[in-house]
């Protein structure tokens, strides 16, 4: 009875090894199909396929959202495939290789946190093209966007030194990162220029989706007079927004990366717009029309990339002399006479 | 810069953690590890939200919260004591389903991604008088606050008694700390274990609806950032007694208030950024129990 329990058992086994080798074999060519199926698609026609992956969450009311609405519109008119995946830190990797497995031929990676990711992956998939939204990578098969978010922040900065009553204006970002460390650069060289008189300073949350110490690192600047907050920092930005608005309408934020004007009505005079529904969009046009381009590229105020954009509704009454101002500027720094830095000073 | 305004912040700051960790140390004190605050809070808080948006009664809202912690909180004890899941990976799971739960729910109920921010949303309000706030220091630390927070710290003075006071209180201690023994003397242990995690899936979904509805009137993903697991962190710290708790947790409010502040003195951010982690590094060094040991050996020198 042992004795046959014993072979039974031996015999299970081995089916079950066998069942795993079948397993493999089989997996193993089912790839090597796909992989040669994706090889004749591309010879007779490119399919078009591009993935957006983004660490920060979909709903920011932001760039993260600006981003898709570009990857909808670009997929409409030249008819890609589209997927959105929103992976947690550690998945981006995961996340990255699926989406190459999947036979997405353009992927996006939107901000610097994977970059890390993409400079290990991008070498083992040489015909997937690769799109880093802000970094510095340099690879054969990657393009790296960045702008120069100083150049607008620095027009915000400029209007809001002009604009604030109390003489004091601030920017709460949301880590000292590459963008977010350009921007205050910007915003503090601008406020500076118009008034060197003018308190400007810069807070960090610390995270980019944390609304409560948001909302708090706003009170706290609004309880010591700052007027004009520019924000920096995607979901954190939500608690920011209600601290102005319960303040009422002797504050207001300055909004980034989108039209904010809408969010409150009448306390958003104007936003550090970067246009990230154009910059994803436009890459769309240029893979399909096979123009695409590997490298780093830098984008700002000249390509039209970045601005400081005025509230269409325009409650807050903006003078006109704000606006030339910033016109003005903005001619200067497009033609080069004046270059805002893009590096905090040494503290 | 240091004015008494930072009290104030503090005990916003201290409010969801200690509430969390009041309902954390009922668990702990009477034998169940349960991690699931995080989960709770921000289900708590995405439910009282949503009953916000669509009651436009910030009461119910916070009933809603408490309601969803204690759902929460049964299905942990579904899952651990009738099933016999292991307490660590059903609470963990139960972290990472209920964070996706919610985002799940708010993109079917209201078709938003991330975020729900509405007009109709209705928070708590808060209770401000001139009389409390012409009170120094006392008017600083609880003017101009929600009724969560009085709550709060009402609550978990009155679980001190409960727990060292009471019948109730001493049965919980016993089933904690020798379960045998405790049902050998005829203490319904499971009985007494089940109403701890009712009472802790409570706090934890009214946590929740401090943090959304009480500090702001919206909700996004993951909008707790980890302040169930400091939660978790203070218990520990605590040994479990209610009074430590509020030490504990008074002291995180104030580093993170600190944080705040000190940023505006143009000190190194990545410094100001750590200082209330290194709060909690240096709480692992000042545990009370070692405080009074190392008291205890200094008298002995002085003898």
């Amino acid at each position: 009875m042992k004795k046959t329990k014993k072979w039974l058992a031996l015999g299970l086994a081995l089916i079950l090894t066998m069942a795993l080798f079948a397993g493999c074999g089989k997996e193993g060519e089912e790839q090597g199909e796909q992989q040669g199926g994706q090889e004749e698609q591309g010879q007779e026609e490119k399919t078009l396929k591009a993935a957006m992956i983004t660490p920060q969450k979909l709903g920011d009311d932001g760039p993260i959202d600006a981003c898709y609405a570009g990857l909808q519109a670009g997929a409409k008119d030249f008819g890609y495939e589209i997927k959105v995946l929103e992976p947690e830190a550690g998945e981006y990797e995961d996340s990255i290789r699926s989406m190459c497995d999947d036979g997405y031929n353009l992927i996006f990676c939107i901000f610097s946190q994977m970059q890390d990711a993409v400079s290990r992956i991008a070498p083992e998939y040489p015909d997937v093209m690769f799109v880093q939204v802000l970094g510095d990578l340099e690879m054969d098969n990657v393009k790296t966007i960045n702008y120069k978010d100083q150049e607008a922040s620095f027009l915000c900065g400029l209007a809001a030194a002009t604009m604030s009553k109390t003489g004091k204006v601030a920017v709460i970002a949301g880590a000292p990162v590459g963008d977010n460390v350009r921007n205050i650069a910007g915003f503090e060289a601008g406020a500076r220029e118009a008034n060197p008189e003018i308190e400007v300073t810069h807070l960090y949350v610390g995270s980019f989706e944390d609304p409560t110490k948001g909302k708090e690192l706003a009170n706290t600047l609004l309880d010591e007079d700052y007027d004009m907050i520019l924000q920096v920092c995607a979901s954190s930005s939500m608690g920011i927004r209600e601290a102005v608005k319960e303040r009422g309408t002797d504050v207001c934020m300055i909004g980034n990366c989108v039209d904010e004007s809408t969010a409150i009505p009448g306390q958003v005079p104007f936003s550090n717009f970067s246009d990230h529904n154009k910059t994803v969009y436009s890459t769309m046009k240029e893979f399909a029309e096979g123009k695409f381009e590997a490298g780093v590229v830098n984008w700002g105020l000249e390509e039209g990339m970045t601005k400081c954009i005025f509230a269409e509704d325009d409650i807050m009454e903006v003078p006109q002399e704000v606006k030339d101002l910033v016109a003005e500027y903005e001619q200067k720094i497009i033609d080069g006479t004046i270059v805002p830095p893009a590096e905090l000073e040494e503290e | 810069m240091l004015d008494l305004g930072i009290l104030g912040v503090t005990m916003r700051m201290a409010t969801p953690i200690l509430l969390a960790g009041t309902g954390t140390l009922y668990n702990d004190r009477a034998g169940v590890t349960n991690i699931t605050l995080e989960g709770s809070m921000l289900l708590g808080g995405f439910f009282a939200v949503a009953c916000s948006f669509f009651t436009g009664s910030w009461v119910l809202a916070a009933l809603a919260g408490i309601a969803t912690g204690i759902i929460v909180s049964l299905v942990f004890y579904f899952l651990t004591s009738i099933c016999g899941g292991d307490e660590l990976v059903v609470g963990f799971s139960m972290n990472v389903l209920l964070d996706g739960l919610s985002i799940f729910l708010l993109k079917q109920i209201f078709h938003q991604s991330g975020s729900l921010v509405d007009e109709r949303i209705v928070g708590v309000p808060q209770i401000s008088s001139e009389v409390l706030g012409g009170i120094p220091i006392i008017g600083d630390l609880f003017n101009g606050q929600t009724w969560i927070v009085y709550f709060t710290f009402a609550f978990a003075l009155l679980t001190w008694v409960i727990l060292y006071r009471t019948p109730f209180g001493l049965k919980v201690l016993a089933c904690g700390e020798s379960p045998q023994a405790a049902a050998t003397v005829g203490v319904k242990v499971l009985r007494i274990r089940f109403i701890c995690n009712l009472i802790g899936g409570a706090l934890c979904g009214l946590a929740g609806v401090q943090i959304s509805l009480g500090f702001l009137s919206l909700f996004t993903q993951g909008m707790t950032v980890g302040r169930g697991f400091i939660a978790l962190g203070s218990v520990v710290f605590s040994k479990g007694n209610p009074l430590r708790l509020i030490a504990v947790t008074m002291f995180f409010g104030f580093a993170e208030a600190m944080s705040n502040r000190v940023q505006l003195m143009q000190l190194p951010s990545e410094l100001v950024l750590m200082l209330p982690y290194l709060a909690v590094v240096i709480l692992t060094f000042v545990r009370f129990d070692r405080l009074k040991k190392i008291k205890g050996m200094k008298d002995q020198e002085a003898c």
